[in-house]
């Protein structure tokens, strides 16, 4: 006989305003098989659950429900509370009167007798509850960081410092990221290559890391835990285990104008290249759209001056199988084309620059050596105009964002522009400073009283070039109350930051979330940041949403240290809400092999006793199921039920409304 | 030659060399036609092939009676090599031995491999007979109401003897959805509710799959007109997948199968 106990909870208001718990116990109580009935202020709290612990253990309940909020919210917590007083979690179950009920209903009358409903219908159910048994499954303790950027690095420094092997892939030739390519660093004006470099290095000699660079990832199967993600090396054309980086085929390769992606198109490489001096892996790559021997099958230019034999022109892309058990996405950022606006020269003035040009102009390892000179004559400008929330915060261009980094680091493009042109003129038009953070706030105040960066509120509503060169900005000062005109020789737009090409695809690949914008969506805004939608697959840095680095360094921390967390188990407890197929009736159709998104049903052969094949059915692979039940609605003779949820369970609910 | 006389000749050949060890093909019964075994090279005069021929033969060969006999080959005409194609790609039988026929020659002993590509070949656009288009024409133009009305009618007809789930070779499982018991969705009872449950259901679970030989329709005693329904899903899932069952043994089926380009039109 059933002996099930029912627990009203009020939720302090937000239930008991329209809900009359009182009467819904009452009713609670004369359903059958129900042999106590309570309700409470706040279930959920300790006193709440004490009144479940000892109802269970006094009335020896055989099944539990608890009228609340959603299972999303607090069935871990209710389901806890039971096991720990011997009942087994899953014979506990939720009716939601809260979302499903007290939330979208006001008349109080109607909103009880639904809530009686809903508790009548999980009383029906929780009769037809069998104890269930968390699924173990083995952990291969290896993760995998997608982005070689800053935030990637420190994610596989971090959990390759906890003793954990780290693959890390990146898809550009050497790892790095946005961060070898600035000058120096707000809000301390470090050089960003001097303290990026050596963590670049100890990311490729670490014993624990694995460097994958000009890869790609190409396909995701499993599960927390057990991922099993294919890997696409992308054909290098040069043998690395030959290859000593010499240089002597880059400085004989013919293709030599090719827009350098390292320096934003301001300078050139060839096409046998690495990214920058400082590359990790120090070795070339051969751009294969650009080579001539590649397109057009001549030349061989850096294949005769290769002493070593390195190169070779018949490489191929190579398909790499590896097995992981979490995952960190680090993919980055870009910079928001600013050719869309019309009114800034549609990017077609050449001294119209993007935030990443000018680092490479003021970086001492750039086209210009360090000096700002301008890309269009070279000459150093005296007058630069900084414009803030170029396509930020703009719902014209689709961006309601803020991109948080562009106030930081216009002050200080601007100081470093002062820095080198003591004479010249710093305009930047802004339409709020946000400066939140550490030192930020006096570094903005040091840009403007100690370097003299001019600082103008309003917004620049045209750039135009003067027959003389000189490009005209015409903007407001909304402070002044006056129209502003500046002639510049040089403009620096601080470019909408947007997440990285391609990561959506990356996102659906590995069953992430992203928004409107692309920025990949974590689980909770505040208590699950780092976590995404998709167990064991965790975020760093600027894919979430724009960051800078000392916020991207520490959300990659945040990443490691979950991925340490869930590393520290050997096996992962799994929910045992899995699908099972009744093997006597199943006529192996398959539909439900094809159907499976986890790849989770499997051909099972049934043998007798001497090992002769008697018939092959479908099996549920316990530790892939993901309990979606796209199975069980595909078996057209309803041979599949899922655990928890069954046909059986599932039906009495609705009986019993009837 | 005649098509009866060709498909004599190659039954007795196929029994006589055991590369069968049933014939399975259509025999006269006064007016009809009714299906024939022969497993005896000297039997085969019985086996004729006229357009009366309407029985799908690829309903017995997932038969343990049938199966246990060894290698079966069955006189096919292009809806039952369709099925054969089906039953291939749902995994339910491996190879096929087929004495193939269409309604303008026959086309002698093929293999599964060979009954498709002639399938694609000959008759990758067979149309329904026009009194059956015809018939659907109507039904689309009734408003749902009369619609409703119409099969409401339709449906009072069934007895619930399920000849129609018997001659379908592709109504094969072990336990129809109808005998589940525990929990009982459909009521076994023949009134409105149960029969609504059972017509509509059969028909979804035809979906995709169906390769409308009519074995349904020319089963049911109660004169039901099954066709149109599976002719309708059928057109349905050309449109919205542009797929044909029967035409592939490795298809993928097209409930339960996705591509990343299917239309999400449907999506609000």
């Amino acid at each position: 006989m059933a002996r099930i106990g029912v627990f009203i909870c009020h939720c302090g208001e937000n239930i008991a305003r329209t809900v009359d718990c009182a009467a819904v116990a009452a009713a609670a109580a004369k359903m059958p098989g129900v042999v106590h009935s309570a309700d409470y202020k706040y279930m959920c709290s300790d006193p709440g659950q004490q009144m479940i612990r000892q109802a269970i253990a006094e009335k020896k309940l055989t099944g539990a429900v608890v009228g609340a909020c959603s299972p999303r919210m607090h069935e871990p917590t209710f389901r806890r509370a039971a096991a720990e007083a011997g009942l087994n979690p899953y014979l506990l179950e939720m009716a939601n009167l809260r979302e499903h009920c007290s939330w979208v209903h006001e008349d109080r009358a109607a909103a009880t007798a639904k809530a009686i409903d809903l508790v009548r219908v999980m009383v029906e159910k929780v009769k037809r509850n069998r104890s269930l048994y968390p699924i173990r499954v083995p952990i291969e303790p290896t993760a995998l960081v997608v982005g070689g950027g800053i935030a990637g690095i420190q994610a596989a420094l971090d959990i390759a410092g906890g003793g954990k092997k780290v693959i890390l892939v990146e898809r550009g030739p050497s790892i790095g990221g946005h961060m070898a390519r600035l000058s120096e660093t707000f809000p301390t004006l470090d050089c960003s290559q001097c303290i990026l470099t050596p963590r670049m290095v100890e990311a490729a000699s670490h014993p624990n890391i694995t460097l994958m660079t000009y890869s790609e990832v190409e396909a995701v199967e499993g599960f927390v835990g057990n991922f099993q993600v294919t890997i696409r090396r992308k054909a290098k054309y040069v043998d690395w285990s030959k290859c000593t980086g010499c240089g002597d085929c880059w400085a004989k390769c013919p293709a030599r104008k090719i827009p350098s992606e390292f320096d934003a198109r301001l300078g050139a490489r060839t096409a046998i290249y690495r990214p920058f001096p400082q590359a990790v892996p120090n070795k070339p790559v051969i751009d294969r759209e650009h080579c001539i021997m590649l397109t057009k099958g001549k030349c061989g230019a850096c294949a005769k001056a290769c002493q070593r034999g390195a190169v070779n022109f018949k490489d191929q892309d190579e398909l790499v199988k590896v097995k992981v058990g979490a995952v960190v996405l680090a993919t980055g950022f870009d910079l928001w084309d600013h050719s869309a606006y019309g009114e800034y020269g549609a990017g077609k003035f050449a001294d119209v620059i993007d935030g990443f040009q000018f680092e490479r102009l003021a970086s001492a390892s750039g086209p210009t050596g360090g000096e700002i000179r301008r890309p269009s004559d070279g000459q150093v400008p005296r007058t630069v105009v900084f414009i803030q929330c170029c396509g930020s915060r703009d719902e014209k261009v689709g961006k309601a964002y803020c991109s948080k980094i562009c106030c930081m680091y216009t002050a200080k493009h601007g100081m470093l522009y002062k820095h080198k042109v003591h004479d010249g003129r710093a305009i930047v038009f802004y339409m709020d400073i946000r400066a939140a953070g550490k030192g930020y706030e006096e570094f903005i105040r040091r840009a403007v009283e100690a370097d003299g960066v001019e600082y103008v509120r309003g917004r620049v509503s045209r750039i135009y070039r003067r027959t003389d060169g000189k490009l005209i900005v015409r903007g407001a000062d909304t402070l002044a109350g006056r129209a502003v005109t500046v002639e510049a020789d040089m403009v620096v737009l601080a470019d909408a930051v947007v997440p990285r090409s391609g990561g959506e695809k990356l996102a659906q690949l590995f069953g992430v979330g992203y928004d409107t914008d692309g920025f990949y969506s974590e689980a909770h805004p505040k208590l699950r940041p780092v976590e995404t939608a998709a167990a064991g697959v965790f975020l760093a840095g600027a894919c979430q949403s724009p960051k800078d680095i000392p916020d991207s360094v520490a959300q990659a921390s945040a990443a490691a240290a979950k991925v340490l967390g869930l590393f520290a188990r050997p096996e992962l407890e799994r929910e045992p809400v899995v699908a099972r197929v009744n093997e006597n009736t199943c006529v192996h159709c398959r539909a439900c092999i094809q159907a499976c998104p986890y790849g989770a049903v499997e051909d099972h052969e049934i043998r007798d006793r001497k090992g002769h094949l008697v018939r092959t059915v479908a099996r549920v692979n316990e530790g892939l199921c993901q309990g979606c039940g796209t199975c069980v609605a595909i078996c057209r003779s309803g041979c599949i039920d899922l655990e928890g949820f069954t046909d059986e369970q599932v039906f009495s609910e609705i009986a019993t409304l009837e | 030659m005649s098509t009866s006389e060709a498909i004599r000749a190659d039954a007795a050949r196929l029994l006589a060399e055991g590369r069968a060890k049933l014939v399975i093909g259509y025999r006269a019964r006064g007016p009809h036609r009714a299906p024939a075994f022969v497993s005896d090279p000297a039997g085969v005069d019985v086996l004729i092939y006229d357009n009366l021929c309407k029985q799908n033969l690829a309903v017995y060969l997932r038969k343990p009676e049938v199966r246990s006999r060894g290698p079966v080959a069955v006189v096919a005409p292009p809806a039952v090599m369709r099925s054969l194609v089906v039953l291939a790609a749902e995994s339910q039988l491996t190879e096929a031995t087929v004495l193939a026929v269409g309604p303008d020659a026959y086309h002698g002993v093929l293999d599964l491999a060979g009954a498709a590509a002639l399938l694609k070949e000959k008759y990758a656009d067979l149309a329904p007979s026009p009194e059956l288009l015809e018939a659907l024409a109507k039904l689309d133009a009734m408003s749902p109401q009369e619609r409703a009305r119409f099969w409401t009618d339709q449906f009072a007809k069934c007895t619930r003897c399920y000849a129609c789930r018997a001659a379908c070779p592709l109504c094969y499982c072990a336990r129809c959805i109808v005998e589940k018991n525990v929990p009982q969705w459909i009521s076994t009872a023949a009134a409105q509710h149960g029969n609504f449950a059972w017509q509509i259901i059969r028909a979804f679970h035809q979906a995709g799959r169906c390769t409308l030989c009519g074995a349904c329709e020319a089963a049911c005693p109660q004169g039901i007109p099954l066709m149109l329904l599976n002719l309708a899903l059928s057109e349905e899932v050309a449109k919205q997948f542009g797929e044909k069952p029967g035409y592939d043994p490795a298809a993928k089926p097209v409930i339960g199968s996705w591509k990343p380009d299917d239309d999400q039109g449907f999506v609000r």
